[in-house]
C-alpha cells in the first residue's frame, strides 16, 4: 500500500530573521501582482529579558488545511484540496466571489485584481513537480523554511520533526482549535 | 503617497499601463492549464551571473521562459550564498523591467538639475565626452579627470583612469563605508580585514557585534554563517542604541547611548584583564604591549563604563564572561560602515585588541584565513601610462597616501577629494565621472554636492537609474543592468576562493551596453590607441590557468579552488607571523604612535545632544541597498511603502508625536520630507534613527521620489577620522517637529 | 487586527437589497394571507419593488466577482458545491426571483393564475430563506468573529423585514398616494420589528463587548473607532431611533405621518438597513491567527 504525497512545511522559528526573500522570492517566480504577497513575516512581541518585550518573527502563508474553510465555503469547488495535500485554486472556475478570502482564518488568501481571481501560497506547483523546492524555501536565507513530504519518513521534513520531537522542542500550528488541520508545523527549540 | 498605494480597483488602469511600458512580450495573465501543467520545461533558458543589487557578490541562475527573466535562485555551490538569495537578489526581475530605467543615453539641454534631457545616440554622446575630457586635460593637466565608482563595472572605468593616467579615482566604499575598519585591523593585525568579513561564524559558541546590524545589513553568505552558529547554539550578544532586528535575535542586547562605544571596549578590556578571563597563552606568545594596555585601562572599570555608555556594569561582566567561555571559539565584530564619530579607526583598534585577548585569530569559531586564487587575473587593456612605465607621477587631491598616510592611493577618500574640487586645490579638477554611486545619497550636504559639480566642466554618470547624480550630469550613459550584459569572469578571495562567471540571462531590453564596452569607446575616441582585449579572450585567460572549460562556469556559475592550506592555521599548530613593525599583534601601535596618533585607544567623550535635539542615526534596512533600490515596488511593497522614523518615547511624549503622525528633521534650516514617526522605547533616548536612501530630489525615479523620506546624507555630519581619513557622519544634532 | 477588505459596499449594497426585496416580498405575503382585498395596493407595490430589488442587489454582486463578467459561463458553477452557502444561496435567490416575478406577474394581472397559497407560502419560505441567507453568508465564517454569530442571520430578517416595508411604503407612497388604504397592522408590525432590531443591535454590541480580543476589537471600531460617526450618527440615531420613535409616536395617536414626510423617515429606515450591513461587513478583521503564539 503506497501512500500518497503528503506536501507540508515546517518553519524552524528561531531561525527566522525576517530578511523577506521568502516574499520577494515568491512575488518574482509567479508574479504577484502589485502590493499583495503569498507569503508573510509578522513580528510579535512577547515577554522579554532585554529589551521591553521580546520580538519574534512569524512566517506565515497558505497552509493547506485538511479540513480547509476555503474549500468548503467555494461555490464553484475552483478551491480544492489534491491527492497531493495541496489546495488548489483552479483558475480556470473561479469566478472571483471573495468568499474563501474572507473564510480564511490565516488570512492567506487575496484577490489578484489582474486575473479576477483569488490567489495564495500553491507550495509552487507546478515547479515542484519538476524536482525543484517552493521558492521560498529555495531562498529562505537561514533555512528556516523545511519543505517535503510528510508521508515519506526519509524526507527531510518528516527527519526535522522526529528530530524535533526527540528534542522536546515545541511543535505546533496556527489555530489548531478551528479544527482547520493545518499542515505548516512551527518548531521553536 | 495615494499614488503609490493603489487602492485595489484603481490598480487596474496601472497594470495595464505598466504592462504596456514593458515592451517585452509578456502577458500578465498565466492560465491555469499552465500552471496544472507538469511536463518538463523545454523553453527553459538557464543562464549564470553574480548578483548586482548589493556589492557581496551572490551567486545566481536565472531562468528565463519565452524571453522573460521570472526566476533568480542562488547557485548552490557558490561560497557567497551557497544556494540563497535575499529579498534584493530577488527584485532584480523588478529591476531589469523597471519602467523608470535609464534606455538611451541623454544629453543635457537645460541647466544643471533642472531635468532637461535630449536623447542621443552612443556615438554622439560619446564624442561629446571624449572631447570635453581632452579639452580639460589640454588645459589643466591629466590629475583634472577623477572618478568615484562602485561595482563590477567599476575596473573599467578605473583603467580609463590608468589609461589617461589620473591618480583621481575614488572608491566611496573605503572613505564612506570600511576605510577605518581595514586601517584599524591593519594596525593591529598587519593585514586589513577585507569585506570577506572573515568570521568563522557557523563554528563559534559567541559573537558578538558593535551596531554591526549583522542580520539587517543581510549579505547573504555573512547572514547565514551567522544563523547557522546561532541555530548551533552561539550566543549572539549584540550593542546597539537601537532595537535592530539583530537585537530581536540576540541573547544578550546593550542599549547603548551613541557614541560611547569606545567606553564600553576598554570597560571591557579593563574587566577581563582584572578579572584574568584572558588567553593567556596567546597574549604572551603573539600579543606585543600588554602591560602598557593594563596600565592604560586601568581607571576603565565597568562602573566607570556604566556611567559613560549607560550599559550596566553587571551586564559588561557578564558579556565578558560570555566570551572568556567561549573563547578563543569566539568573536567580535569590527563593524562595517565605521563612519561615525572620527574615532573609528581607534573604535576598530579596541575590537581588534579584544579579540586579540580572546586568542581568536586563525581558530575555528574566531577568524579564519583568507585564501586567493592562485592565478593572475589578465588585464582587460594594455595600460601605458603608469607611473611604473615612467609616466609622470601626480599626486592626489585628496591626500590619500601624503596627508593621511595610511589611506590606500587606489581607492581615496571620495569626501577629501569632493572637498579638493571645490576649493580648486591644490590642481583644479574639471571632469568627473560617476560609475554606479550616487553621490548625493552619501556625500554630506546637497547644497555642497551641487556646488562642487557646478565647479566641474564635465560630469558624466554611468548607471541604471536617472539618480539624483545624473539628475546633475551633463551627460548620462545608461546601464545595461547585470541580467543583460557579459562581463569579464571575477576572481574572489575567502574562506573558500572562487571563480565567478556572468553571462546574459536576456538581451538588452533597450540601448545600453556594459561599462567595459562603453570605456573602450570612450579610449577610443580620446584618441588613446591602447589595445583592448574582448571579455572572451580575458575569460579564455582565466580558464586556460585554471585548466577547466567554461562548461563548469555554464553549468554551476562558479568554480570554486579545490585544494589550498589551511583555514585555521593557529589551531592547526602553526606559527603565526603578523605583518606589523613588532612581528606580533598590537596592542600597543607602534605605526600609530609615530605618527602622532594614540598607540592604545584612548576615550574621549563626544559632544552630546541637548534635551531638545538627537543625534541623528541612520543605517540600513534588510531589503535595501545604499540608495539603489529605493525604486523597486516589490521592495517598497515589502515595507508598504512607509518610511519610519524611530522616535525616543519619552521625547516624542513632550513633542506631542504619536505613532503614526507625519514628522519631519530639522536641522538648521534645513528640514526633511516626510517620515511616519515609530514612536518606541527600543531606542535610546539621545538618537532618532532613519533607514537610508530616501527623501530623494530626482523625480526621474517615479516611486523612490514618491516615498518622501529624510535624507541623511543631507542632514549628516562631515567629520574626519584623522587616521584613516574616512568620513564622520554622526555627529549630527537634529530636532523634529510634527507636520 | 487585519481588517478584511474583500467584502465592500457593493457587497453591503446587495445583502442591503436582497433583504429589502425579501422583506417587501414577506410583508406582502403575510398582507395577501390575510386579506387580499384589504391591501391590494401594498401588495402591489412590494411586487414591483421585490423581485427589482434582489435582482439589482444580484447584479451588484455580479460586478463584484472577478471574472462573472467576463466569463459568464462559470456563473453556472456557482451551484456546484452543495457545501457552500453561497451554492445555497445563489439557488435561493434564484427561485425567488422567479417566483417572486410571477406574483408581480399575477398582482398587475398579466397572468391569470397566481398558484393561490402555495406560491404564497413558498414565497413566505423563500424570502425568510433569502433574507435569512444574507446573514448566514457572514455567520458561518469562523475566520471572522465577529461575523461568526448566530444573531447575525436574525438581526438581517429583522432588519431586511423592517427595510422591506419601508421601501413598499414608498413605492406606495409614490404610486398610489391617491387610493388611500389603511395599513395600520403592517405599520404596528413596523414598529414593534424596529423595537425588537434596536434590541438586536444592543444584544449584539454586549455579545460583541464580551467575546474573543477580535469582537470586542471590531465593535470598538464601530462604537468609538474610525465608524463610530456612521455607526451612531446615520445608524443608530437617524436609521433606527429616529424612526422608531416617530412610529411610536404614531401608535400612540400623537402623530400622523403622510406624503414626504412619510416618504423621508422610510428612506431613513432604509438607509439604516444599507448602513447596518456595510458596518458590519467594514468592522470585520480576521482572527489572530498566532493568538496561542507564546515565545
Amino acid at each position: 500500500m503506497i501512500k500518497n504525497k503528503k506536501y507540508v512545511m515546517v518553519y524552524a522559528i528561531d531561525r527566522c530573521v525576517d530578511c523577506k526573500a521568502c516574499m520577494v522570492a515568491c512575488k518574482a517566480q509567479w508574479q504577484v501582482p502589485e502590493n499583495h504577497f503569498r507569503t508573510h513575516i509578522d513580528e510579535k512581541y512577547s515577554p522579554g529579558k532585554y529589551a521591553p518585550n521580546r520580538k519574534y518573527f512569524l512566517p506565515s502563508q497558505c497552509n493547506h488545511c485538511d479540513e480547509a474553510p476555503c474549500v468548503s465555503v467555494c461555490p464553484t469547488k475552483a478551491s480544492h484540496k489534491r491527492e497531493d495535500g495541496i489546495v488548489y485554486v483552479d483558475r480556470d472556475i473561479c469566478i472571483g466571489c471573495k468568499y474563501c478570502i474572507v473564510s480564511c482564518p490565516y488570512d492567506a488568501r487575496f484577490f489578484n485584481e489582474e486575473v479576477g481571481v483569488a490567489e495564495k501560497c500553491t507550495f509552487c506547483l507546478p515547479w515542484i513537480q519538476q524536482g525543484h523546492q517552493p521558492a521560498c524555501a529555495t531562498t529562505c536565507l537561514s533555512n528556516t523554511r523545511i519543505f517535503g513530504d510528510i508521508n515519506d519518513p526519509n524526507s527531510e521534513v518528516s527527519k526535522f520533526l522526529a528530530e524535533a520531537k526527540r528534542n522536546k522542542s515545541k511543535i505546533w500550528k496556527l489555530r489548531e482549535d478551528l479544527g482547520t488541520e493545518p499542515n505548516i508545523y512551527y518548531v521553536q527549540s | 503617497m495615494a499614488s503609490i498605494k493603489m487602492s485595489r480597483r484603481g490598480f487596474l488602469n496601472t497594470a495595464a499601463i505598466s504592462a504596456a511600458a514593458m515592451s517585452v512580450p509578456f502577458t500578465l495573465k498565466r492560465s491555469a492549464a499552465s500552471d496544472n501543467n507538469a511536463k518538463e520545461d523545454k523553453k527553459l533558458h538557464i543562464s549564470q551571473n553574480w548578483c548586482e543589487m548589493c556589492f557581496w557578490g551572490c551567486g545566481v541562475t536565472a531562468y528565463n521562459r519565452e524571453g522573460r527573466v521570472f526566476k533568480l535562485e542562488g547557485q548552490p555551490k557558490c561560497p557567497k550564498n551557497y544556494g540563497k538569495l535575499c529579498a534584493r537578489g530577488n527584485s532584480g526581475i523588478y529591476q531589469l523591467y523597471d519602467p523608470d530605467r535609464l534606455k538611451k543615453p541623454l544629453i543635457r539641454t537645460g541647466k544643471r538639475g533642472e531635468g532637461k534631457f535630449r536623447e542621443a545616440t552612443y556615438e554622439e554622446a560619446i564624442s561629446y565626452v571624449a572631447d570635453k575630457t581632452n579639452k580639460a586635460i589640454k588645459e589643466y593637466g591629466k590629475g583634472t579627470v577623477s572618478l568615484i565608482a562602485h561595482g563590477s563595472g567599476e575596473h573599467a572605468f578605473i583603467n580609463l583612469m590608468s589609461i589617461i593616467g589620473s591618480p583621481n579615482t575614488a572608491i566611496p566604499a573605503y572613505s564612506q563605508c570600511t576605510g577605518s575598519r581595514e586601517i584599524g585591523w591593519f594596525l593591529t593585525y598587519g593585514r586589513p580585514y577585507t569585506g570577506n568579513e572573515p568570521i568563522d561564524a557557523a563554528n563559534s559558541k559567541c559573537l558578538m557585534f558593535f551596531g554591526r546590524n549583522v542580520l539587517e545589513a543581510v549579505m547573504v553568505g555573512e547572514t547565514q554563517r551567522v544563523t547557522e552558529g546561532m541555530a548551533k547554539g552561539a550566543k549572539l550578544i549584540y550593542v546597539d542604541p537601537r532595537y535592530s532586528k539583530t537585537a530581536a535575535k540576540a541573547d544578550i542586547w546593550a542599549k547603548i547611548k551613541p557614541g560611547t562605544d569606545l567606553a564600553l571596549m576598554l570597560g571591557m578590556i579593563n574587566y577581563i584583564i582584572n578579572a584574568k578571563l584572558y588567553n593567556i597563552d596567546f597574549v604572551d606568545k603573539y600579543c606585543s604591549g600588554f602591560d602598557e594596555l593594563k596600565q592604560s585601562v586601568k581607571k576603565n572599570t565597568p562602573e566607570w563604563a556604566e556611567k559613560e555608555t549607560n550599559v550596566p556594569a553587571e551586564t559588561i561582566k557578564n558579556i565578558c564572561q560570555e566570551l572568556s567561555n567561549a573563547a578563543p571559539s569566539c568573536a567580535i565584530g569590527p563593524g562595517r560602515r565605521l563612519t561615525r564619530y572620527g574615532d573609528d579607526t581607534q573604535h576598530v583598534r579596541a575590537i581588534g585588541i579584544l579579540n586579540a585577548l580572546m586568542g581568536n585569530w586563525y581558530t575555528p569559531g574566531g577568524f579564519y584565513k583568507i585564501s586567493k586564487m592562485d592565478i593572475v587575473t589578465p588585464h582587460i587593456c594594455e595600460i601605458e601610462h603608469t607611473e611604473v612605465k615612467g609616466g609622470e607621477k601626480i599626486e592626489r587631491v585628496d591626500g590619500a597616501g601624503s596627508e593621511y598616510r595610511l589611506a590606500p592611493k587606489n581607492l581615496g577618500l571620495e569626501n577629501k577629494l569632493m572637498k579638493g574640487i571645490l576649493q580648486g586645490e591644490p590642481y583644479p579638477v574639471k571632469v568627473m565621472f560617476a560609475y554606479g554611486t550616487n553621490l548625493f545619497q552619501h556625500y554630506p550636504d546637497y547644497e555642497e554636492c551641487k556646488q562642487i559639480i557646478d565647479k566641474l566642466d564635465l560630469m558624466v554618470t554611468c548607471d541604471v537609474y536617472l539618480t539624483e547624480t545624473a539628475l546633475y550630469s551633463d551627460v548620462i550613459f545608461p546601464e545595461s543592468t547585470y541580467l543583460e550584459r557579459k562581463d569579464p569572469i571575477g576572481v574572489m578571495t575567502g574562506k573558500y576562493p572562487y571563480v565567478k562567471y556572468r553571462e546574459p540571462a536576456t538581451a538588452p531590453l533597450y540601448n545600453t551596453i556594459g561599462a567595459y564596452e562603453l570605456v573602450e569607446k570612450i579610449a577610443k575616441k580620446m584618441g588613446y590607441k591602447n589595445h583592448f582585449k574582448t571579455i572572451d579572450d580575458v575569460n579564455k585567460e582565466i580558464l586556460d590557468q585554471l585548466g577547466i572549460s567554461i562548461d563548469v562556469l555554464k553549468k554551476d556559475g562558479v568554480y570554486v579552488k579545490p585544494t589550498f592550506e589551511g583555514i585555521y592555521p593557529q589551531a592547526e599548530g602553526k606559527d603565526l607571523k603578523f605583518n606589523t613593525p613588532s612581528g606580533k599583534v598590537e596592542l600597543y601601535s607602534v605605526f600609530c604612535e609615530k605618527l602622532g596618533f594614540d598607540p592604545i585607544p584612548k576615550y574621549t567623550r563626544h559632544k552630546m545632544p541637548k534635551d531638545d535635539e538627537f543625534r541623528l542615526l541612520f543605517g540600513r534596512q534588510s531589503y535595501h541597498t545604499h540608495a539603489r533600490t529605493q525604486n523597486n515596488r516589490w521592495l517598497l511593497a515589502l515595507h508598504d511603502f512607509e518610511i519610519k522614523a524611530w522616535i525616543p518615547a519619552k521625547k516624542a511624549a513632550r513633542l506631542g508625536i504619536m505613532t503614526g503622525n507625519k514628522v519631519r528633521i530639522v536641522k538648521g534650516d534645513k528640514k526633511s520630507r516626510e517620515l511616519t514617526a515609530y514612536v518606541t522605547d527600543e531606542i535610546h533616548e539621545d538618537a532618532i534613527f532613519i533607514p537610508h536612501g530616501y527623501g530623494r530630489i530626482t523625480k526621474f525615479m517615479e516611486l523612490a521620489y514618491a516615498m518622501d523620506g529624510a535624507s541623511d546624507a543631507n542632514l549628516c555630519s562631515n567629520g574626519t577620522d584623522p587616521i584613516s581619513g574616512a568620513s564622520a557622519f554622526h555627529q549630527a544634532f537634529v530636532k523634529i517637529e510634527k507636520v | 487586527m487585519v481588517f478584511q477588505e474583500s467584502f465592500e459596499w457593493y457587497i453591503a449594497l446587495y445583502l442591503f437589497l436582497g433583504g429589502v426585496g425579501a422583506g417587501a416580498i414577506l410583508s406582502a405575503a403575510f398582507a395577501d394571507l390575510y386579506d387580499r382585498e384589504k391591501y391590494v395596493n401594498y401588495i402591489k407595490s412590494a411586487s414591483l419593488i421585490g423581485m427589482p430589488a434582489v435582482a439589482i442587489g444580484c447584479f451588484f454582486l455580479l460586478i463584484d466577482l472577478g471574472q462573472g463578467l467576463t466569463k459568464p459561463w462559470l456563473l453556472i458553477y456557482l451551484f456546484a458545491n452543495p457545501t457552500s452557502a453561497i451554492t445555497w444561496g445563489t439557488a435561493i435567490l434564484t427561485l425567488f426571483i422567479i417566483v417572486s416575478l410571477l406574483y408581480a406577474a399575477y398582482n398587475f394581472n398579466f397572468i391569470k393564475f397566481g398558484g393561490g397559497k402555495i406560491t404564497l407560502l413558498s414565497l413566505i419560505v423563500l424570502a425568510i430563506g433569502t433574507a435569512g441567507y444574507t446573514g448566514v453568508l457572514l455567520g458561518v465564517l469562523r475566520a471572522i468573529p465577529f461575523w461568526h454569530q448566530t444573531l447575525i442571520p436574525v438581526l438581517f430578517i429583522i432588519s431586511a423585514i423592517s427595510t422591506g416595508i419601508s421601501a413598499t411604503v414608498v413605492v406606495k407612497e409614490i404610486l398610489f398616494s391617491k387610493k388611500k388604504e389603511n395599513i395600520a397592522p403592517i405599520e404596528t408590525g413596523h414598529f414593534y420589528l424596529m423595537v425588537l432590531e434596536f434590541m438586536m443591535v444592543i444584544a449584539m454590541i454586549i455579545i460583541a463587548l464580551n467575546g474573543v480580543p477580535e469582537m470586542v476589537f471590531s465593535i470598538k471600531v464601530l462604537l468609538s473607532g474610525k465608524y463610530a460617526v456612521q455607526f451612531w450618527l446615520i445608524f443608530m440615531i437617524l436609521g433606527l431611533l429616529l424612526p422608531t420613535l416617530l412610529y411610536g409616536l404614531q401608535e400612540i395617536k400623537k402623530l400622523h405621518m403622510k406624503g414626504s414626510f412619510l416618504i423621508i423617515i422610510e428612506l431613513l429606515v432604509l438607509l439604516g438597513g444599507y448602513y447596518l450591513r456595510y458596518l458590519i461587513l467594514h468592522a470585520g478583521v480576521f482572527t489572530e491567527k498566532f493568538a496561542h503564539y507564546i515565545g
